[in-house]
């Protein structure tokens, strides 16, 4: 049997990949790895935070995990709530990854997107044509994308940052406390801000505030790190979940895709069960490669002949606390939500080049536990301060732009511990004159800060992939040199292999991706479909 | 390792250790679930008191009272990741992961000027602590091979 298209992948790309092929008509069938289901985050009671941990003796399940993984010891790194866990899970064996780059991927029926933070950024046009991507295809696609997935945001001073295009939006998220009096301090400093390129307002969000099919508007209960309660938050698995009642796709798990070989009239797509059972062969007219950047690339590489070396790129990355010094001694409110409320944008030159984006957010729901061991005293002493300082702690993230690098590079190398005979190993690093700007830029955000009466308690630069985003490992070109996808998305020397992730980015913006891979997977779905399958 | 095994190893924590780590943390005992809880946790995760050191400052911390909170501050600037701190970061989590201690965990409405003085009562205590720890610790340090 042929299939028509095969989608690989359930995350961000896969799932909307596969849905643009599906609405137009086409017949999909998605290999997935499936691990997970997400049935932690079902289980955990529908209850606001406070409720929850005043009253719930199951509680330490979920906030410390049943053997302890939510528990982490050492310097503080991107981790994952118990919840969430099995979003990594099996991804050290099968995917095995050295180097410098901290790297996250999943296996997860719904990739990484069932632990994702929900920022919506749609780049600006400048930065999809730095990206390689076409903004006159995209920005309608972010419109289309945002009225399925839903999108709370306003207009504001990031409109013209983050909301380009943007027209079908549901009301903005409730700010709590917190945020809402930097708001107000924002408003009452704007003018000076903004002569230094700070701008602050709201990043869309995949969060509903209004009902949307069958999915309910957030119940801010604080629970967003932990479960998705209402289904408020959109995750990928939701569009795979529906995409299974449909007549044309079929959803298969528990495989790997391994590798894949063009035949004259279709592909041969190499598969590997993850729990038992002998290597197959599923055949397809078309191949579209949705498992990121990382996935994509070491499918790619093992594939074709002479690219078993590729760039790749990632958003610097840096978490700042400060001290909302005017919260302190006020507790934060019962109900709100633990997502990013505002973000800051940074325009250095004041031309929408190079900006970096600053996350936001007030910390509760994680628990003190995990600043505690941040502070160089006795625990007993770190906890009667984090008590009193954490209504006023903003947690502040700094994203950074990544462009392509000489020096940053993937390789496949020969692993025989591996049970695919290779691994992904990395080298990364950021250059003098890059480190040198971003500095620059932290100075001047952290500055800002400061001006809104939130000083920065430390700052710390996490290791270069702790963002998750990753792109550019199979960039965009004129479709026929090795190792590069054809503006059609088109991996070159295949006439049947399509990627719809972030692998073909020629540039990695500040603003967070998964929007834009959302939009990018969406156009090249719905292209796809109408050429139909043997064109 | 199970938890009988765990009590069968000199080094392995029993409920009285238990008790006295709590109550050094947040002034308050662990109830029998939160016991069992923090002691499969050290079976479970904790990091192994391999070096000599870390034996002897463990034996000192599970004493409890000012010993234990010495210890910890000393460590803290000295061999923050230690084993022997895991351990009282261990039931730290297990004790805010309980409805018996939210109290002690969560934040409250406050005058200002009462949280800059639990601030600054905090603060001047860790420090002192601070220096007191450093010298116990750099002093266990320099006498154990």
């Amino acid at each position: 049997m042929i299939h028509d298209h095969v989608v690989v992948g359930s995350g961000i790309s896969g799932a909307a990949v596969a849905r643009a092929l599906i609405e137009n008509g086409a017949r999909v069938l998605m290999l997935d790895g499936g691990r997970g289901g997400d049935p932690d985050a079902a289980r955990v009671p529908e209850r606001d935070f406070s409720s929850l941990r005043a009253e719930d003796p199951e509680q330490h399940r979920w906030f410390l995990g049943d053997r302890f993984e939510g528990v982490p010891w050492g310097p503080a790194t991107h981790t994952l709530t118990p919840p969430r866990a099995h979003v990594i899970a099996d991804t050290e064996r099968w995917l095995p990854f050295g180097g410098t780059l901290a790297r996250m991927e999943s296996l997860a029926y719904g990739g990484l997107g069932a632990a994702w933070g929900a920022g919506c950024a749609a780049y600006t046009p400048a930065e999809l044509r730095a990206t390689g991507l076409d903004p006159v295809a995209i920005t309608p696609a972010y419109e289309a994308v945002a009225q399925r997935i839903g999108i709370a945001a306003e207009p504001d001073d990031l409109t013209r940052y983050c909301g380009n295009g943007l027209t079908t939006v549901q009301p903005p998220l409730v700010m709590d406390g917190s945020i809402a009096a930097l708001r107000a301090a924002y408003a009452r400093h704007r003018g000076p801000l903004r002569a230094v390129g700070a701008h602050m307002g709201k990043m869309p969000m995949a969060v509903l505030t209004q009902s949307l099919g069958d999915r309910g508007a957030t119940p801010y209960t604080d629970m967003d790190y932990w479960a998705d309660h209402g289904h408020a938050v959109y995750r990928p698995w939701m569009t795979v979940d529906a995409l299974r009642r449909e007549a044309g796709f079929e959803y298969r798990s528990g495989v790997l895709v391994l590798r894949f070989e063009e035949a004259a009239d279709h592909v041969a797509i190499h598969v590997r069960p993850l729990d038992a059972g002998p290597d197959e062969i599923v055949r397809a007219r078309r191949l579209i490669l949705g498992t990121g950047a990382l996935g994509s690339a070491r499918i790619a590489m093992r594939s074709l002949p002479g690219i078993d070396e590729r760039p790749v790129m990632t958003n610097g990355y840096t978490i700042a606390p400060c001290l909302h010094v005017r919260r302190l001694g006020r507790a934060l409110e019962r109900h709100r939500t633990s997502l990013g409320q505002v973000e800051m944008y940074l325009d250095p030159r004041g031309t929408g080049e190079d900006v970096r984006m600053v996350s936001i957010f007030t910390y509760r729901s994680l628990l003190l536990f995990k600043l505690v061991k941040e502070v160089p005293l006795a625990l007993a002493e770190g906890l009667g301060i984090f008590r009193t300082l954490v209504p006023a702690l903003l947690l502040v993230t700094i994203n950074h732009p990544d462009r392509p690098s000489p020096g940053n590079r993937l390789r496949r190398v020969p692993d025989a511990t591996s049970p695919t005979g290779d691994r992904l190993e990395s080298q990364l690093s950021r250059s003098e004159t890059d480190r040198a700007a971003d500095a620059a830029c932290e100075r001047r955000i952290l500055a800002a800060m400061r001006r809104l009466g939130a000083p920065a308690l430390k700052h710390q630069s996490m290791p270069l992939g702790s963002s998750v985003h990753y792109a550019g490992t199979l960039p965009f070109g004129d479709g026929t040199t090795p190792g590069t996808l054809g503006p059609d998305g088109r991996l070159a020397g295949t006439r049947r292999v399509f990627v719809a992730d972030g692998s073909g980015f020629l540039a990695l913006p500040s603003g967070g991706l998964t929007f834009t891979l959302m939009a990018w997977a969406h156009v090249l779905g719905s292209r796809l479909a109408a050429r139909g399958s043997d064109a | 390792m199970s938890s009988a095994a765990a009590t069968s190893s000199p080094s392995a924590p029993g409920a009285d250790d238990a008790r006295r780590i709590a109550h050094g943390l947040i002034g308050e005992d662990p109830d029998p679930f939160e016991i069992e809880r923090w002691r499969r946790a050290v079976a479970l995760v904790a990091l192994p008191l391999d070096r000599p050191v870390d034996r002897r400052l463990w034996a000192l911390a599970r004493r409890g009272g000012p010993w234990m909170g010495l210890v910890d501050a000393g460590l803290a600037l000295l061999d923050p990741w230690s084993p022997v701190r895991h351990r009282l970061y261990l039931m730290l989590a297990v004790l805010e992961a309980s409805p018996s201690h939210v109290a002690r965990f969560e934040a409250r409405d406050t005058p200002p000027m009462a949280a800059l003085a639990a601030l600054a009562w905090h603060g001047v205590r860790g420090a002192l602590r601070a220096l007191l720890g450093l010298a116990l610790v750099a002093g266990i340090r320099a006498t154990t091979r």
